[in-house]
């Protein structure tokens, strides 16, 4: 071979990035370019004669392998390929670079090959098999398309989301077959441009379309787009179908519930309100009968009737509440009460219950528990008659106890724990973490034997928590329940008990108004009418607002009643003409909205629309009387002053009264004498009472003492001592079956300090019967 | 002797037993009282009443001992009515097994107790 030529060869391959080898024809290098020195890292040196084969390949069978190659094409076994291949070459790094490789074979046999480093164009064609790969692979589809929004490029996975072919929606035929509508198109397609060459954006909304398949189906697609090279966009869609159906199918429900929801408030408050009338007329009327002259048996099943009616009542109220509990609507008040009067009203509502199941109910109030207090009456009422009314119901023998004590007290604030025990039936231990959730009752079947909604308990809970208290329930099976709740309060010091006004009872008072009644129910007409013309009011009916309007215009009347709900006009109509259309008198005319609504936002309206009170109905004779004094102007004076009858101011102070001798006097048919007689002996009986109590306890002579609260609790319920009859029934009970001794002290004090106010009491009283 | 028909009350309670005497002398009976069992067998053999109202509770001699010993030692058949407290129902039944008529539940409305006695002594 020339060396001269080869040296100028040298020259250029020095400059030009060329691996060149040559070997001999035993198959050693024996040329290698100084180029390659610089692409493998090793001095040329280490890669001539054998070295080659060992330093450049991956190991060493492989080189041997090439040399081998090599050495039968130089002797001729083989023929030479001239095609170039790539192999990859082994720098002194351990690193590998893609070489392209020429063989020739020169004169001499002298093998030459010639290789070109090509890693980078390499590397740049894995990272495009592998993005063809990808696209290929995503279920995603992908397009590219110019600045016209004609489709360049459409991914396979077009066909598996949309049905067509990549060749049938390239070019413009995109826009054609997948949207019906070609204004629609062009609207997408501008929109698009916008968005992805000049960055602005308007109300189309381009990444979610409905694009049709090519069966005719049309598909949600999500899309997102970016720029891509040479004024072009990349579009990459993902089908949404199934979740925008998600979508609409969970609005859908949530508005078919929100709607059922509301159909069953109303519902409800149509319902409550319906039954509400007529039970308005069957308490009504019944207070009316109350007072007229009846036998004692009558006055007894009208009472039960009253009691039915107002147990009913909360019923419906019950329902109502759990309804408004649900949407949050129910408000708390915080008003001055008599805790005391209001445990005392909800017990003996009760009594009647306990009293037809043969079952006794007891309350015993510790002498620790706050007088008046703030607080939500209604509220509380409810959640005891609840309580207790379970209680009654699950108790089938043996007794519910009522147990009422203050437990903590810091400043004015009172933690007041109501204990309600019972001997019933007792909650199963699994189930007694589900009693309180609604419609849920402990057993299924439990409703069967026992009936109820099974609302109760979940009305109780959420009660408890509106008015941050909380509630227990400890029970054991077959054995009884017992229901902790504890509720704080804040005891109001500004109104001494015993100074407390009563509203008074009034049915011999006479009002002498003139009064307008604009209600449209019949019964309820009457039965307003009758309760007025007692109280020796004149009044005039009318049967809807517009009746009302006219009465108001003709005639002149001192108080308006106006029902709200009404046909032809209601009674919010009706108010505001009279306050404001009318002459300046008739808007003097007070006006008292009767209403069976009971949320707040009615009674807002009734005022807002110029009414100037409200009450409820079914409502209470005093509450109605009461109203009517209030808003009968100058007469108030006189009423005041009227003399009331001896038997009313009785009833006014029993409830601070311990006896009520109401039954002593029926029974004994009012004769003076034999009252006395009762008296004296029931004192006599109470002193001795007191000894035996004194010994027994000593000697712990249950027996004795179980004489003897046996043999005096007659004589309590005869005199009426409620207070004390609840004590001695359980002391009786505790005494007899030697049970919870250890725990009597407050009982017996209790007892004790009752016994010596009665004795006062009755003390007076005899001294009051001998004057007569 | 009075024909008035005679009614002994056993009751150790003594205002209940004032009241229930008062009543029934009102409707024409003559009413004997006794404070325990002992003393109501004394009385229920020395004056052979008409009807037997008695407490099943009461110290010395319990009610049903007063029924028993009516029944199977003096072998009268006259009415006896029973007064019984709340948890002592198994009392009652004992009390009808020996040979009680009728039974009330303190506490009683004296009214009922008057037509209850006016009925067994109608026939």
């Amino acid at each position: 071979m020339d060396v001269e030529k080869l040296k100028f060869s040298e020259l250029l391959l020095n400059e030009i990035n060329l691996i060149v080898i040559s070997c001999d024809k035993n198959g050693n290098v024996n040329y290698v370019s100084s180029a390659t020195e610089k692409i493998t890292g090793y001095s040329i040196d280490n890669l001539k004669g054998q070295l080659w084969w060992k330093n450049t390949f991956f190991s060493k069978e492989e080189g041997l392998i090439y040399k081998e190659k090599v050495y039968n094409i130089i002797t001729g076994k083989t023929a030479i390929s001239t095609i170039p291949y790539d192999r990859k070459l082994k720098c002194k790094d351990g690193s590998f670079k893609w070489i392209e490789w020429r063989d020739s074979l020169a004169e001499n046999n002298t093998y030459v090959s010639v290789g070109v480093d090509i890693s980078d164009w390499k590397k740049t064609e894995e990272i495009k098999i592998q993005s063809d790969t990808i696209i290929n692979s995503v279920d995603s589809m992908i397009f590219v398309s110019d600045r016209d929004g004609n489709v360049i490029f459409a991914s396979p996975s077009v066909e598996k989301m949309l049905g067509y072919t990549p060749e049938e929606i390239l070019g413009d035929k995109w826009w054609k077959v997948t949207y019906d509508d070609p204004h629609q198109a062009i609207k997408v397609k501008k929109a698009i441009s916008n968005y992805v060459f000049y960055y602005t954006k308007d109300f189309t909304d381009i990444s979610k379309r409905q694009i049709k398949t090519k069966s005719g189906a049309y598909k949600w697609i999500e899309w997102q787009l970016s720029k891509g090279v040479n004024d072009t966009y990349i579009s990459i869609g993902t089908d949404i179908t199934n979740r925008i159906t998600e979508q609409l199918e969970l609005k859908n429900a949530k508005e078919t519930a929100e709607k059922s929801l509301k159909v069953k408030d109303e519902f409800l408050a149509n319902m409550s309100h319906e039954i509400r009338t007529p039970l308005n007329a069957v308490i009504g009327f019944t207070d009316l009968l109350l007072e007229t002259d009846l036998s004692v048996e009558q006055r007894e099943h009208l009472e039960t009737m009253k009691n039915s009616g107002e147990i009913l009542n909360s019923l419906i109220s019950n329902v109502l509440d759990l309804a408004k509990l649900d949407s949050n609507k129910l408000e708390i008040e915080n008003i001055s009460f008599n805790l005391h009067k209001n445990i005392y009203e909800i017990v003996k509502l009760m009594k009647i219950r306990a009293d037809e199941k043969g079952i006794s109910l007891n309350l015993i109030v510790n002498p620790n528990t706050p007088i008046q207090v703030f607080g939500d009456p209604t509220r509380l009422s409810q959640i005891l008659l609840n309580l207790i009314g379970n209680a009654i119901k699950f108790t089938n023998e043996g007794s519910v106890t009522v147990t009422v004590k203050k437990v903590e007290q810091a400043l004015k604030n009172a933690n007041i724990d109501f204990e309600i025990s019972d001997t019933g039936i007792g909650i199963v231990s699994n189930k007694i973490n589900t009693v309180f959730g609604a419609f849920t009752q402990a057993k299924s079947d439990t409703s069967r034997i026992y009936g109820g909604t099974g609302l109760g308990l979940a009305i109780v809970k959420k009660l408890v928590k509106l008015l941050n208290g909380d509630i227990r329930v400890k029970s054991k099976f077959g054995e009884g329940s017992v229901f902790n709740l504890n509720l704080p309060f804040k005891i109001d010091e500004t109104v001494i008990a015993s100074a407390e006004i009563e509203k008074r009872t009034s049915k011999e008072k006479q009002l002498g108004l003139k009064i307008l009644l604009v209600e449209d129910n019949k019964t309820n007409q009457i039965l307003a009418k009758t309760r007025l013309e007692r109280w020796g009011c004149t009044v005039a009916i009318a049967n809807n607002g517009i009746e009302g309007v006219k009465k108001v215009q003709h005639n002149s009347y001192d108080i308006i009643l106006m029902d709200i709900q009404m046909p032809v006009m209601d009674g919010y109509e009706a108010t505001k003409i009279i306050k404001n259309d009318l002459s300046k008198k008739t808007s003097l005319i007070p006006i008292i909205a009767m209403t069976a609504y009971t949320s707040k936002s009615d009674i807002q309206r009734a005022l807002d629309v110029g009414m100037n009170d409200y009450i409820f109905k079914p409502f209470k004779t005093n509450d109605l009387f009461s109203l009517l004094v209030k808003y009968s102007g100058s007469e108030n004076d006189s009423i005041e002053n009227e003399v009331e009858i001896a038997e009313e101011k009785n009833e006014l102070g029993n409830e601070n009264k311990y006896t009520d001798l109401k039954y002593l006097k029926e029974e004994s048919l009012n004769e003076t004498a034999i009252i006395k007689l009762l008296i004296v002996q029931f004192l006599k009986d109470l002193d001795d009472f007191l000894i035996v109590l004194d010994l027994g306890l000593e000697d712990e002579n249950w027996d004795l003492l179980h004489g003897a609260t046996h043999k005096i609790k007659p004589s309590v319920s005869m005199f009426g001592i409620s207070k004390l009859d609840p004590i001695v029934h359980e002391l009786t009970h505790r005494f007899r079956h030697k049970v919870k001794l250890d725990e009597i002290d407050d009982l017996i004090k209790s007892c004790i300090e009752i016994i010596s106010y009665v004795k006062v009491e009755l003390q007076t009283e005899l001294k009051s019967i001998i004057n007569e | 002797m009075s024909n008035k028909k005679k009614i002994v009350l056993a009751e150790d309670n003594s205002t209940l037993s004032l009241l229930l005497k008062f009543r029934l002398e009102k409707e024409g009976y003559e009413l004997l009282i006794a404070e325990d069992g002992k003393k109501a067998i004394e009385l229920i053999e020395e004056h052979s009443p008409h009807l037997i109202l008695s407490d099943i509770m009461m110290p010395y001699i319990s009610g049903l001992e007063v029924i028993s010993h009516v029944r199977n030692k003096l072998k009268m058949q006259i009415p006896i009515i029973v007064f019984s407290a709340a948890g002592q129902e198994e009392m009652v039944l004992k009390a009808f097994n020996l040979g009680a008529n009728d039974f009330m539940g303190k506490p009683f409305s004296p009214n009922e107790l008057v037509i209850r006695v006016k009925r067994l002594l109608s026939f």
